[in-house]
């Protein structure tokens, strides 16, 4: 996000002073903490592979390994409902689908231990599990004898206008040049306060992966309409496209409280230096020793050629 | 209010008080003596000892001491620590001046070190001055001479940690000093992070830290008082000084505008460090740039016998600039030039043999300006404040029992928040934040009485004011951080959030003999502004947060009890102090938050309190040829916060358990002095992770590999310990000709810092490594072992 960058600016400061510094290893002993639940679940109105649960655990900081730990065997559920205007919700039973761990043919048959799927996906995937814009949904997961939940609401998506190109310029690495594009997008802000958004897009890097973790996204970009409410809005975002690729470009509108989350998570996962202070994820979550977020995306997405 | 009435009691009898005295002192018909004491430069010997007959007085810290005396004949005789005394015998039989030349001890004996008064008779506890000439003695890093670097050697005094460059004074914020550079409070006294303070050598004459027991006449920050005082032009020659070191220059001309009635210094200087970073790393570093500048000025005039005006000016500027333009993917421009300018006026006039005022005028401006490009991503940010203000003190010296003080303070502030923008591509995000204002007043009555010869109490009471008034708008935010598309508008000069607190101020010393003695003091100090900064560094961009509607103001009380005593004429000394003070309305911001642009920003505050207490030991040897000081401090500083911790209290990050420094000073020979320094600190209490996890999981397909992203977990505030800082400096002055009677003179200084090239971390952090699989701790350090060479020459 815009913090970000704007405090990164500094560190360069301190960086170029520190050109006559040096940096060492250093045994750094840490206190354990309580091992926390880690919860990752989407629901969107556009993909209904892209709508799952991923249950794991956090471990102690030196422990071997940097994948998640997956929790499995769990009872994980998702029921759909409706907001009332005294901001409580009705569940509709009968929408409740279990979502269960096992192998799909759309993901190579791989096993992914602690990803939940709806099993539609496997025999009757028009049937499968799909978000619609303007309900509410309840996550529930019962996971080693502990009860823990959490709602989220798919928005209205706004929709893009259109995808255009341009602010061209090469990318040189080391032994590849590549002449590249920005994307800007162009859509009406509704007149409401309030609106977030998030960006993702698949091209030709990821168009082979799975997962909202594998999909392009820019951490820089503002997704509020704080400063800009109600406006046209033609956002172009830092990052560059190949030409001859072909971009699959969503925007995701969201609540602010999944807005918070993922801008917590951008914070969280550029932390360190001399000028960082320790960023928790602003959970959305409750039980205990839980962190993570239940993600309503609402999408709206074009394509485009990169020429 | 209940405070208020107590405090009219106290009015009340302070004002009784007052007239008692007054109408005895006003009988016998009086002669006024005025008695300057200065040194062989001309420059005012503050706190020296005055005997006339046999009453003992102390004189000002201007090197003035006012009182009247009935005809007839009198001795005086004049003592200050490191000179040697003068006595002169008159007959007085009219208002008369005098001024008495101390000559420094140094061409007898050798170097003289510490401050001239003894701190045994002054009822000012926790108090530390330090003179231009002892500072420019010691070890500095590259050779830049930094009386706020300095002052951390004192105990009590900390700094954030290597190239930092808060003070932290007995467990206050870095926002918490009220840094004064000829009484006009200076709000962000660094250049470049705080690796430099903005105070040049060539333009001060000495520094006074007040950790405690703060007089009635300072008010507005919670912590302390760093009172910079620069110096006076030479009224009898001109004068052209100057230095060249690795890093930076400088030049100071001074002399008499009328012969000994008014002078006029100048001093400049200008780093080059990116001048010489460029000869070493040319290549890595391209474009980029930084470098600051500052000028001060200084002009004085005396009008007549009884009247004199000071006019003060300062001007600094940092530049830093960053160029990326490699076609290696985005272009990264960033450019900001930020600084003070100061401006001030001062009136000061000697209405009678009793009584004196000053006046002062001000105008105060801190400003940020900068640009970054990032791809096509632009901000432009600035932002800053501006203060008027206007001050006026009386000295009211009614008789050898007491004397009074009384004046008033009044400012305008005007912040600039954020004006700024950003835009991506196409789009612009410009962000209203408006203009904020507010009045700050304050008036004081301070009573200083000698109850018994051995007694004296100063007695003061500091009512202050606060009004934060429109015309701005607020964006109204929910609990959550999303607007409610509401603005709550405020017309010019109506109240936000107005504040007034009444501050009593006590202090008592008590005389157990000539040599030594024991002091009490009580403080409450109250602070209308907030210092909006995330990080351990001064960012140029760190905001000051005027009180208002969520914002309330910070209110300290401290306690603290002292024994100084001194031996051999004053030569050693030993000041023991304790405190315990208590704070509220702290402020720290939630993880993560964002200051720049931010129309939310209280709603990224949180609040709480905070308590330090702790025990200072400074012994210092004054005179001779080693001289020096150790110092100790063992203390705590704690933080309590609903919102932070589980609401559970935790340690500030920069409390320090021990603190130590020794501070020699030792005088080879006639032409080489050799000064050594000593610190050790206890390391600061940091937020370290308690585990990690994977998040934002994908897969690929192909490769079958995972992709996620680590995510560190944090549990308790500041339960991990940075290393203890400890580092060694030497230097060496040497002076060619120091017996030379022309004009030029010349002197070289070799500094060595941080000599046995101890690696002291700047800071610390776990790299984890996620295409190695690796974790790792690391530390990052600025200064090895860092040698330095200054020529500072003056004719």
């Amino acid at each position: 996000m815009k913090t970000v960058l704007l405090k990164r600016k500094w560190m360069w400061l301190a960086v170029c002073l520190a050109a006559v510094g040096c940096e060492r290893d250093f045994e750094i002993d840490l206190n354990d903490g309580q091992p926390q639940l880690i919860v990752e679940a989407y629901i969107n109105n556009e993909m209904p592979l892209y709508n799952y649960v991923v249950l794991s655990r956090s471990k102690d900081f030196y422990e071997s390994g940097l994948q998640n730990v997956a929790v499995t065997g769990a009872m994980v559920t998702i029921t759909e409902g409706m907001r009332m205007p005294d901001n409580t919700y009705q569940w509709d039973g009968a929408t409740t689908v279990q979502m269960k761990e096992g192998r799909l043919q759309q993901l190579n048959n791989s096993s992914l231990p602690g990803f939940y799927f709806d099993q539609r996906l496997a025999t009757d995937s028009i049937n499968a599990l799909m978000g619609k814009p303007g309900k509410s949904y309840k996550l529930d997961i019962e996971a080693d004898g502990k009860k823990y939940s959490a709602i989220t609401e798919l928005l209205i998506p706004v929709a893009i206008d259109s995808l255009t190109l341009g602010n061209y310029y090469l990318d040189k690495n080391e032994d590849t040049v590549y002449r590249k594009a920005r994307i800007t997008v162009h859509y009406k802000d509704p007149d409401t306060i309030g609106n977030t958004q998030l960006y993702y897009w698949r091209h030709w890097e990821n168009r082979n992966s799975f997962g909202w973790g594998a999909l392009g996204t820019n951490r820089y970009t503002p997704g509020t309409d704080d400063l800009i409410n109600g406006q046209y809005v033609d956002l172009t975002l830092s990052n560059g496209f190949v030409i001859g690729d072909t971009v699959n470009y969503f925007m995701s509108s969201v609540e602010r409280k999944v807005y918070n989350f993922w801008d917590s998570f951008n914070k969280a996962r550029s932390n360190g230096g001399p000028f960082a202070t320790p960023v928790s994820l602003q959970s959305t979550i409750s039980g205990e020793n839980v962190v993570g977020c239940f993600s309503g995306f609402s999408l709206s997405g074009k394509t485009i050629s990169i020429k | 209010m209940r405070g208020v009435t107590n405090t009219n009691y106290i009015i009340r009898y302070l004002v009784l008080l007052l007239l008692g005295m007054m109408t005895q002192a006003s009988q016998a018909q009086q002669h006024t003596l005025t008695i300057q004491v200065v040194d062989s430069t001309l420059i005012p010997v503050g706190h020296a000892t005055i005997r006339i007959n046999k009453r003992e007085m102390l004189v000002d810290s201007s090197g003035t001491y006012t009182a009247g005396f009935s005809r007839g004949n009198y001795r005086i005789y004049i003592t200050a620590v490191g000179h040697n005394p003068a006595v002169q015998e008159i007959f007085l039989r009219s208002d008369s001046n005098l001024r008495f030349i101390l000559h420094p001890r140094e061409s007898l004996l050798t170097s003289v070190f510490v401050s001239a008064y003894s701190n045994v008779r002054r009822n000012q506890m926790s108090a530390q001055r330090l003179s231009i000439t002892q500072i420019k003695k010691l070890p500095v890093i590259l050779g830049e001479i930094d009386p706020l670097k300095t002052i951390t050697l004192l105990p009590g005094v900390k700094n954030g940690g290597e190239a930092s460059a808060g003070l932290y004074i007995r467990g206050g914020g870095p926002d918490q000093n009220l840094v004064l550079l000829d009484g006009i409070p200076v709000y962000n006294p660094n250049h470049l992070l705080g690796f430099f303070s903005i105070f040049n050598g060539d333009a001060i004459r000495n520094i006074e830290v007040i950790k405690g027991g703060i007089p009635a006449e300072f008010g507005g920050r919670l912590s302390s008082v760093i009172d910079v005082n620069s110096r006076e032009g030479d009224k009898d020659s001109f004068h052209l000084s100057g230095g060249i070191g690795l890093i930076s220059s400088r030049l100071a001309v001074e002399g008499p505008l009328s012969k000994g009635k008014s002078s006029y210094l100048i001093s400049a200087r200008r780093t080059y460090i990116d001048q010489v970073a460029k000869l070493v790393a040319k290549d890595s570093l391209g474009d980029n740039g930084y470098y600051f500048y500052d000028v001060n000025a200084k002009l004085d005039f005396q009008l007549n016998k009884k009247n004199a005006l000071a006019f003060t000016f300062y001007l600094g500027k940092d530049d830093f600039s960053f160029v990326d333009d490699d076609e290696d993917g985005p272009d990264r421009r960033f450019n900001a030039i930020w600084g003070n300018t100061i401006l001030g006026l001062t009136w000061k006039q000697q209405l009678s043999y009793k009584l004196r005022q000053e006046l002062s005028v001000v105008r105060n401006d801190f400003d940020l300006d900068s640009r970054m490009i990032y791809g096509t991503t632009t901000y432009i940010y600035a932002s800053g404040l501006t203060d008027y203000a206007a001050k006026n003190d009386w000295v009211y010296t009614a008789n050898r029992w007491l004397k009074a003080k009384a004046g008033w303070q009044y400012t305008w502030h005007n912040f600039r928040p954020g004006a700024g923008s950003s835009t991506a591509g196409l789009q612009d995000f410009k962000s209203n934040i408006e203009d904020r204002h507010a009045h700050e007043a304050a008036a004081y009555v301070s009573a200083d009485l000698n109850i018994t010869p051995a007694i004296n109490l100063v007695a003061g009471l500091r009512y202050s004011y606060f009004n934060q008034v429109g015309p701005t708008s607020f964006v109204v935010y929910d609990a959550d951080g999303s607007p409610t598309g509401e603005t709550e508008q405020y017309g010019k000069g109506q109240s936000i959030g107005s504040y007034h607190y009444p501050e009593p101020r006590f202090s008592l010393l008590y005389k157990l003999s000539p040599q030594s003695s024991i002091k009490l003091s009580y403080t409450r100090t109250v602070q209308y502004l907030h210092l909006a900064t995330t990080s351990a560094a001064t960012f140029p961009g760190d905001l000051w947060v005027p009180s208002g509607r969520k914002i309330k103001p910070a209110q300290a009380e401290q306690v603290a009890a002292g024994y100084a005593c001194d031996w051999h004429d004053g030569a050693w000394e030993l000041n023991v102090e304790a405190y315990y003070k208590t704070m509220s309305n702290q402020i720290e911001f939630k993880p993560g938050a964002r200051l720049l642009l931010n129309q939310n920003l209280e709603g990224e505050m949180v609040f709480g309190k905070g308590t330090a207490y702790g025990l200072e030991v400074f012994f210092q040897k004054k005179t001779g040829r080693l001289t020096g000081w150790i110092g100790y401090t063992l203390s705590r500083t704690e933080r309590t916060f609903p919102d932070l911790n589980k609401g559970k209290t935790f340690p500030y990050r920069y409390d320090r358990t021990h603190d130590a420094s020794l501070v020699l000073n030792y005088k080879l020979s006639r032409k080489w002095d050799i000064a050594s320094v000593f610190v050790y600190g206890t390391g600061n209490a940091l937020t370290m992770p308690t585990g990690r996890f994977a998040y934002s999981l994908g897969f690929n397909r192909n490769e079958r590999t995972p992709i996620f992203t680590n995510i560190n977990q944090y549990e308790q505030v500041n339960d991990y310990r940075m290393p203890a800082y400890h580092r060694f400096d030497l230097a060496f002055t040497f002076t060619p000709r120091p017996d030379s009677k022309k004009r030029f003179k010349s002197s070289w200084n070799f500094g060595v810092y941080n000599a046995y090239n101890r690696y002291n971390p700047y800071f610390i952090y776990i790299d984890v490594d996620e295409d190695l699989q690796t974790i790792k701790g690391k530390k990052v350090f600025l200064f090895p072992i860092v040698p330095s060479v200054t020529w500072n020459f003056k004719f």
